[in-house]
């Protein structure tokens, strides 16, 4: 049944970088960015929906890469945690995280990371509650989620410009 | 975890992606955002040698349309652009309610459908689960064996259950879907579409695509609740749920229909608990009055298969069904 089945071409940019490979339909996003691009910053935790760990941006849209077909992000644009940083440095959310201890292990930094650069590309200003329902999908077995809620409101203070309370 | 191999199309619009599923019949699953059917596929329980993505079709069959008392949305809108809908959350926050209650904000909120939470498989905690788990158990009948292991020795059917919140407050709502096939269009009332059958939840024929769901209003001032009881407060199916959707005139029930989730293969309606309430004054004692029923009716629908205490999801009824139902009436009076 399966073996008549071909790759497709896929096209996405990645972190800013065009990439154009051949692709087995039931690849999944996981799976091309990990293994194909060495973007190992994307994690697998469970591999099926229920921990964030996979979370990367597509088109701007959270998405469980886990759960995504690679040749369903054909013609968009992703963003793994590998993006985040740029030649100045690590972006204000990861310095954030960092100076609040909010990373222990790491596993769960990555999808922690990008949803909260996802939620402040939405609200500038989140509340607590905003921040804790925002990261309502990703599961830290190490932290205890106080701290990684304060980085991201401190994040979120230095980029409106103001010092973290 | 992999997925098996399957072969992939992404058909540019409605009429391809109809053709191409009329040519592939049972051998092809529609793609929406893929949050319940690449969890199933990885599983093995779901039958997906071809998948037919709806990715392209989303410009045609997304959005919220409010016109002369009736709202539709569109299959591919997605979850939070259902529930954010400034003229849907104003008058219909247990809509509102159950679509945010699903899963989890960087899940499915921006990429799940609402027609995907509508044709979203039935659930049971025998079967989503990985092949590993399952190799200790003799097949049941939703994987074609003769056995239902939490409905015991004298159950004959499938006995998963519906955990789809949009499913349940829409199923209250009384809303129909509308559906199409190389053939034409066709409206199909939600009572309908759900079989109540586990092992076939879905009256759709193989080569048929949800388009939308749409209800009326009503005329009357309606009042709409959602209660979810799931262990965690996000990522988690309901354990139990109920949807109410309660119209009044002058301060009586002019119509009320109730919801539960989590229970039966299909929303389960409850029809005889809250008919006395019509042409009442919803007091406190008679609302009671009908969830205590409400518990009543819906208990011998209940097996252990959700991971969850059995007899307090049985106590638990009539809380879920009490508190949408009051708060129906609340919204009802112009409340928050
Ligand atoms: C960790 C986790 C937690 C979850 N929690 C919840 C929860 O709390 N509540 C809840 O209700 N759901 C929950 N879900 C399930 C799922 O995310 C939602 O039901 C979601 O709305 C499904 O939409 P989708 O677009 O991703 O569907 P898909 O997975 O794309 O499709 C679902 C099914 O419907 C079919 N389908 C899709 N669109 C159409 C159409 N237009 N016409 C005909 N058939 C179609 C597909 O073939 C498939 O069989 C959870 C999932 C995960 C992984
Ligand atoms: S690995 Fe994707 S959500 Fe856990
Ligand atoms: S830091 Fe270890 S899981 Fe979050």
């Amino acid at each position: 049944m399966s073996l008549a089945i071909k790759s497709q071409g896929l096209r996405m940019t990645v972190n800013g970088e065009p990439v154009e490979l051949l692709v087995q339909p039931h690849e999944t996003l996981l799976q091309v960015l990990r293994e194909r691009l060495d973007l190992t910053g994307v994690k697998e935790g469970c591999g099926e929906g229920a921990c964030g760990a996979c979370t990367v941006l597509v088109d701007g849209l959270a998405r469980r890469a886990c759960l995504t077909l690679a040749l369903e992000a054909d013609g968009c644009s992703v963003l793994t945690v590998e993006g985040l940083a740029d030649d100045q440095g690590l972006s204000i959310e990861q310095q954030a995280f960092i100076e609040a201890g909010a990373v222990q292990c790491g596993f769960c930094t990555p999808g922690m990371l990008l949803a909260s650069h996802h939620l402040l590309e939405q609200n500038p200003r989140p509340d607590e509650a905003e921040i804790r329902r925002h990261l309502s999908g990703h599961i830290c077995r190490c932290t205890g989620y106080a701290k990684i809620v304060e980085a991201v409101s401190n994040a979120a203070a230095r980029k409106r410009g103001e010092e973290p309370s | 975890m992999q997925l098996p191999p399957m072969d992939y199309l992404a058909p540019a619009d409605l009429s391809e992606a109809l053709a191409a599923k009329a040519r592939l019949g049972d051998e092809a699953v529609w793609l929406a955002g893929g949050t319940d059917l690449l969890p199933r596929a990885k599983q093995g329980i779901a039958a997906a040698r071809t998948v037919i993505s709806l990715k392209h079709l989303a410009p045609e069959l997304s959005g919220v349309r409010v016109q002369d008392g009736r709202i539709t949305i569109g299959a591919l809108t997605t979850l939070k652009a259902a529930g954010e809908h400034p003229e849907l959350s104003r008058r219909l926050p247990g809509l509102r309610d159950a679509l945010a209650s699903i899963g989890a904000e960087t899940l499915q909120q921006s990429v799940g459908t609402v027609g995907g939470n509508l044709c979203a498989d039935t659930r049971c905690l025998y079967l989503n689960q990985s092949p590993a788990w399952r190799a200790g158990l003799a097949p049941c009948f939703k994987l074609g064996g003769e056995v239902c292991h939490p409905g015991g020795a004298s159950a004959d059917r499938c006995r998963s259950v519906c955990q789809s919140d949009g499913a349940v407050m829409l199923m209250a709502l009384q809303a129909e879907a509308q559906v199409a096939s190389p053939q034409g269009q066709r409206t199909v009332a939600l009572d309908e579409l759900y079989t109540g059958k586990g092992e076939t939840p879905l009256a759709l024929q193989a080569d048929e695509l949800l388009t939308g769901v749409s209800l009326e209003l009503g005329d009357d001032p309606l009042g709409t609740a959602y209660h979810k009881l799931a262990l965690r407060g996000a990522l988690d199916y309901p354990l139990l749920s109920a949807a109410a959707a309660l119209w009044l005139r002058d301060g009586v029930v002019s119509r009320v229909r109730v919801a539960l989730g989590a229970v039966y293969a299909a929303p389960l309606v409850l029809i005889d608990a809250v008919a006395p309430l019509v042409g009442q004054e919803p007091t406190p004692e008679r609302l009671a009055q009908a969830a205590r029923k409400a518990g009543g009716h819906a208990e011998p629908f209940l097996v252990d298969n959700v991971g969850a205490d059995l007899q307090w999801r049985k106590d638990m009824v009539r809380v879920v069904v009490a508190r949408a139902l009051e708060q129906a009436v609340q919204r009802a009076k112009g409340g928050a």
